[in-house]
């Protein structure tokens, strides 16, 4: 994996050969094995390199194709190799000694821009053709790797992460109010906007040509909710989804070093551990697994159906892999304060679950420390396979096809006793309802103001219009189901961008790879019927079938639902954060966009017991702590001195 | 009387007398790339431009260059340089009337910037035709007259009076420098320039360094993508409240007791770094030895010599006495508000186990910090806004840069001054750019041949509150990103130590740390890859 950025002068004038070893700079932290910039008269390229896979030994970026004039910087993997390199003509001798840039360079040789759509895996690449005087941005489908742009009328500046961008002189370091705010009220990713005034990101299945001084911007992939995929019969919608699922675990596992992953007490760790496992052990490799527990005899009592222990359910899992090495990890005394800065620099964005990141850090320094290059996770599973189906109900109704939706819902009722009717009902018709009769309804269970759950401070909200803002962005702060899972899936898909968490993980000398971030497996599970995801009152029915194919079946009985990072508030000291509070408070511009005053009541207010209720959940670790999260961030951009 | 050799060349013409001329009568070779930017030349060098240059060469000595390198900055040098210029020419044109002939075609002579090339013509003019108002008729009076509407103290009449006053000393290069500074210092403040005139070559290293350092032929040279961000004039509200002391200007006996109280909380840690650093600074400075002497250490490996029929007495080696320093370094710490606390005390640990580190390997060391002296109640604010709040004031604030240790004074003698740093209340805002420059200035002339390491110990971009909101946010950046260009282009070796904040994005050389505890571990780190030569951009 690498970073790369690059720098095109649209005056004429000469590349800064100091601006692009700043970059470099800045870049070297996420690719720490080799450092590489090449200048050419009016324009400039960056590559760091962090070798995950073998052929990476062969890497040899910025890549210069003398004959067609071709210049290329190749972020990521691609996973399809033997395809693409068939289609190219090439043979498995030739491939051995080449990088997934080279390859990268010679599809797009042979297809230009067209051969985006060729590769599988994921991707951020610029493609500098000087003699037409075009600059090709791409990322792959599933944004794994992120790619942001800057342009004034004399140059354009592109880069992993702005932060190298801002190492180019005239590049303003200035937050967007707007999207900052967007930040703290938890709305989606708004178009190719950053938290940065006037910094781009290419968004994910997105191209973006630089012809001249012309600027065109294109999707050259988007993920289809009408698309649907008819089978013969049950069976072989599973067998289907193992082929795309091995294959998705497989292709992930080339690697310089040992193999590690996470593993909750969940499904979607829990089965790309479980596959990745077989498939390293057939070649006599081991695989490190991580769960992140809390401290040893935590008792702290939880929400119904959660659990804040995972260690047990992972290590029944781990115990049926020989091949698993099992490692719990606690985080005890650490504070989520801690490193808030320092991890705020690394994904150069705050972290969006300070509580979280700190189980995250120990996960990766402990993969590190054992040598692992690749970490595997599973962060998109719950938007592929194992999707509930729960939007089946009001699919069915919005059909008309109330006998079938009566018979799914009472089955339904039946398999999960705990569910009421009238829960089925709001699911079925709340898509329906207007968003005040929502609340209502929903009892002590709703939602609340943004207010309630954020940190925005109330001016802002009133400057931006929070409620206007979120309409704007297809957003319901009223939380009513959705009418369509596939294309509820698809839209989360098209607003999540996990970019900058990926990347930031090879600044701790790691490659994170996501199997369930597969785009064949993702366009599969997509278009499945809806009735694969609940069938007889059974959520999850198509992972339910496959499991006993990855692993034992009485392993999948004891998948829980863990609350992560549950031991956090034995962790963290009112007084500390009121002494952070206090820095942000005196840093002068953080008040400007969160309610610094509505923080310190919540301290005022520190409670004794109940962490874990829906209440404290909203108000400690969704409204406090990521507040003081976007603070640091602010604080971070906009460096004062008090 | 007329120099032979003048009259000899008044009657030739052509780039070989030109040439031979300067060698003559400058009596040093002629140093082409740095006066060519200096005197402007047309395209072809003709007579008064060679006479220029040979002027010059002969009344620009090595001991004026190391006074003006000494006393001004890469913006000033601009404006002493057009002044010696008007001197040197002054001079011969009293020593040879056939110079001085050359030398009336001023439009030929004039540097390129317009503002420069009004105060050449109106020195000479001062300095050769007497200080009356009525004999000076400077050129471009017009633009002259605007500018001195615009500009804040000197005025026209200021500038005659200065340049009357140092009509005295025009003999005395030394003297002269020292007599224009107070005025060179102001035109720099209130006036920008379109371009930095290179600065001239020293005849030693050192000056050359200090040259590069502070304007550097292609230092000046801003690509164009940088254009947009220069600060296209930079300047200073005023330098009325400027410090720039040793530490003991500041220090209090709660300072020192506060110093006294600073102790590291894993000695150890600090112990091992420090050993580390000196083994291997020592490893790589290995002594120099010299073999085949009649006195000193026994050579064993060349004692079989004395079993030789003729035994030789040359079987003592000795350790080669090296005159200069193998490393300069200068700890440039930012002492800003943001700093104080634990942050502070962890960098004050670090620089000072690395300074003793340092001066028992033999490495010059100086350590200074910058910071600013007002803070949220700023006296020069309200002077600008009492003046109507005039567009673009520049820096307004005064800058305050401490000397806690020179490079010769000794570390025990000056470690007390640590203890400033250590004051809540000492940092206010920062200002790097000028801090910088300040600091680059320093090390570049410090008497070391090789290794000229500035370490920046800073927690982010610049800040000054009132600067800020009179200049915009990016003013002091531009002029800390312009900064940090000459210095690079420099063979000084500029890095920095970002503490809680990234200050990769201006710097080549740059680490962050985040945790307090690692900023010894990581300074020490980085010190040696700067000392040892591990350390270089791709």
């Amino acid at each position: 994996m690498s970073a790369i950025a690059g720098v095109i002068q649209l005056d004429g004038a000469p590349v800064d050969r100091a601006t692009l070893q700043r970059m470099l700079a800045q870049l070297t932290p996420y690719g720490s094995d080799a450092q590489n910039l090449r200048r050419e008269e009016q324009a400039g390229f960056v590559h760091t390199l962090l070798r995950s896979t073998p052929e990476e030994s062969f890497d040899r970026q910025p890549l210069w194709h003398e004959a067609s004039q071709t210049l290329l910087v190749f972020d990521g993997r691609v996973d399809n190799r033997e395809e693409l390199a068939q289609a190219l003509g090439l043979t498995p001798a030739d491939c051995v000694q080449l990088a997934d840039s080279a390859l990268v360079l010679q599809a797009w040789l042979r297809w230009d821009s067209q051969c985006l759509s060729r590769l599988l895996g994921d991707f951020a690449l610029a493609c500098w053709q000087p003699r037409l005087r075009r600059l090709w941005l791409a990322r792959d489908p599933l944004g794994l790797r992120p790619l942001f742009w800057y342009r004034n009328q004399s140059l354009f500046a592109f880069a992993s992460l702005p932060k190298a961008l801002f190492a180019v002189p005239g590049v303003p370091r200035q937050l967007s109010e707007t999207h900052v705010h967007d930040l703290l009220c938890l709305l989606p990713t708004d178009g190719a906007h950053t938290l940065y005034q006037d910094v781009w990101r290419v968004e994910p299945g997105q191209r973006l040509l630089l012809d001249g001084d012309q600027l065109h911007v294109e999707y050259y992939h988007r993920f289809d909710p009408q698309r649907e995929i008819r089978l013969a019969n049950d069976d072989e919608y599973v067998e289907g989804f193992l082929e795309q699922f091995q294959r998705a675990v497989a292709c992930r596992l080339r690697s310089t070093g040992p193999v590690a992953s996470h593993l909750s007490g969940g499904f979607d760790s829990g089965v790309v551990t479980a596959l990745a496992a077989r498939a390293l052990a057939d070649r006599n490799e081991r695989l490190h697994a991580f769960t992140a527990v809390p401290r040893a005899g935590y008792a702290e009592a939880v929400p119904r159906g959660r659990v804040a222990d995972e260690g047990p359910a992972a290590q029944a899992l781990a115990a049926c892999f020989p091949s698993i090495d099992h490692h719990l990890i606690t985080t005890t005394g650490i504070s989520p304060l801690r490193d808030l800065m320092q991890d705020t620099a690394r994904y150069d964005r705050a972290p969006l679950n300070p509580c979280n990141q700190v189980w995250i850090n120990a996960i990766e320094g402990a993969a590190r420390q054992r040598g692992a290059r690749v970490l595997l996770t599973g962060l998109l599973g719950n938007v592929c396979f194992s999707y509930t189906g729960d939007e089946y109900l009001p699919w069915l109704v919005s059909r008309g096809r109330l006998v079938r939706w009566w018979r799914e819902m009472t089955r339904l009722k039946a398999v999960e006793r705990d569910r009421t009717w009238l829960g089925l009902l709001a699911l079925s018709f709340g898509s329906y309802v207007p968003g005040p009769l929502w609340q209502l309804l929903k009892g002590k269970n709703r939602t609340g103001s943004l207010r309630d759950y954020t940190a925005v401070h109330p001016d802002l909200q009133r400057r931006v219009q929070s409620e206007q803002r979120a309409r704007q962005l297809g957003w319901d702060t009223d939380y009513r189901p959705w009418r369509d899972g596939r294309y509820m899936r698809a839209t989360v898909l098209h607003r999540v961008d996990l970019g900058d968490v990926m990347i930031g993980s090879n600044a701790a000398g790691l490659d994170m790879r996501d199997p369930t971030a597969d785009v064949r497996l993702f366009e599969y599970c997509l278009a499945l019927p809806r009735d694969q995801y609940l069938r007889n009152g059974q959520r999850r029915y198509l992972l339910t079938r496959a499991l006993p194919h990855i692993a034992p079946a009485a392993i999948w009985q004891t998948r829980i639902r863990g609350l992560q990072a549950a031991d956090w508030h034995e962790n963290i000291d009112p007084h500390s954060i009121r002494a952070e509070i206090e820095q942000l408070r005196a840093h002068g511009g953080v008040g400007h966009y969160v309610d610094l005053q509505a923080m310190t009541d919540l301290l005022d207010n520190w409670p004794s017991h109940g962490w874990h209720s829906q209440a404290a959940q909203s108000r400690l670790r969704l409204k406090l702590l990521r507040g003081l999260a976007v603070g640091t961030f602010v604080r971070y951009v906009d460096e004062r001195n008090r | 009387m007329a120099h032979p050799c003048d009259t000899l060349l008044n009657t030739h013409s052509g780039p070989h007398f030109n040439q031979l001329w300067q060698r003559l009568y400058g009596a040093r070779p002629a140093q082409w790339q740095v006066q060519h930017a200096l005197v402007n030349p047309p395209g072809q060098v003709g007579r008064p431009v060679s006479d220029a240059l040979a002027a010059w060469q002969r009344w620009h000595g090595v001991h004026e260059a190391r006074i003006a390198a000494a006393l001004f900055s890469a913006a000033q040098w601009p404006w002493y340089a057009v002044l010696e210029r008007a001197r040197v020419e002054v001079l011969a044109s009293r020593h040879l009337p056939g110079m001085a002939l050359n030398l009336q075609h001023d439009a030929s002579l004039a540097p390129a910037d317009p503002l420069l090339a009004d105060l050449y013509a109106l020195a000479r003019a001062v300095w050769l035709r007497g200080n009356t108002a009525a004999h000076v008729q400077p050129p471009h009076a017009g633009r002259w007259a605007a500018w001195f509407r615009r500009a804040r103290p000197p005025g026209a009449a200021a500038i005659r009076a200065a340049l009357s006053r140092v009509a005295v000393h025009l003999d005395d290069g030394a003297t002269f420098a020292h007599a224009v500074q107070p005025l060179v210092y102001d035109l720099a403040a209130t006036r920008p320039l379109r371009a930095q005139v290179p600065r001239r070559a020293g005849a030693r290293q050192q000056q050359q360094q200090h040259a590069a350092v502070v304007a550097r032929p292609d230092a000046g040279k801003a690509s164009k993508a940088d254009a947009g961000t220069l600060p296209p004039d930079y300047g200073v509200f005023s330098r009325a409240h400027d410090e720039c002391a040793p530490a003991a200007r500041w220090l209090q006996p709660e300072d020192r007791a506060r110093l006294a109280a600073l102790q590291p909380a894993d000695p150890a840690l600090y112990k091992v770094l420090a050993r580390r650093l000196q083994q291997r600074l020592l490893v790589h400075y290995q002594p120099r030895w010299l073999f085949d002497q009649d006195s000193g250490q026994l050579d064993s490996r060349r004692l079989a010599r004395l079993l030789h029929a003729s035994p030789s007495p040359l079987v003592f080696r000795q350790q080669a006495a090296d005159r200069s320093p193998q490393a300069a370094v200068v700890f440039l710490v930012d002492a800003s508000g943001s700093m104080r606390g634990p942050r502070m005390q962890m960098a004050a640990l670090a620089v000072d186990f690395a300074v003793q580190v340092l001066e028992l390997c033999g490495v010059l060391c100086e350590v200074l910090a910058y910071t600013t002296g007002f803070g949220t109640h700023n006296p020069l604010r309200e002077q600008w806004l009492a003046a109507g709040a005039p567009a673009a004031p520049g820096r307004l604030n005064a800058v305050r840069h401490v000397v806690l240790k020179s490079a010769s004074q000794p570390w025990r003698r000056t470690r007390a001054g640590l203890g400033l740093l250590l004051r809540d209340d000492f940092g206010q805002d920062n200002i790097d750019g000028e801090a910088v420059q300040w600091a680059a200035t320093r090390l570049a002339r410090l008497p070391c041949q090789h290794n000229k390491v500035l370490l920046v110990l800073s927690d982010g971009a610049p800040y000054d509150e009132a600067t800020a909101i009179a200049n915009g946010r990016d003013y002091l950046t531009a002029h800390l990103r312009q900064v940090i260009r000459s210095v690079e282009a420099s063979p000084l070796r500029l890095a920095a130590l970002g503490i809680g904040h990234d200050v990769g994005r201006f710097y080549q050389r740059a680490a962050n740390v985040f945790r307090d505890s690692d900023i010894a571990p990581v300074l020490f780190d980085r010190l040696e890859a700067l000392l040892t030569g591990k350390d270089r951009p791709s």
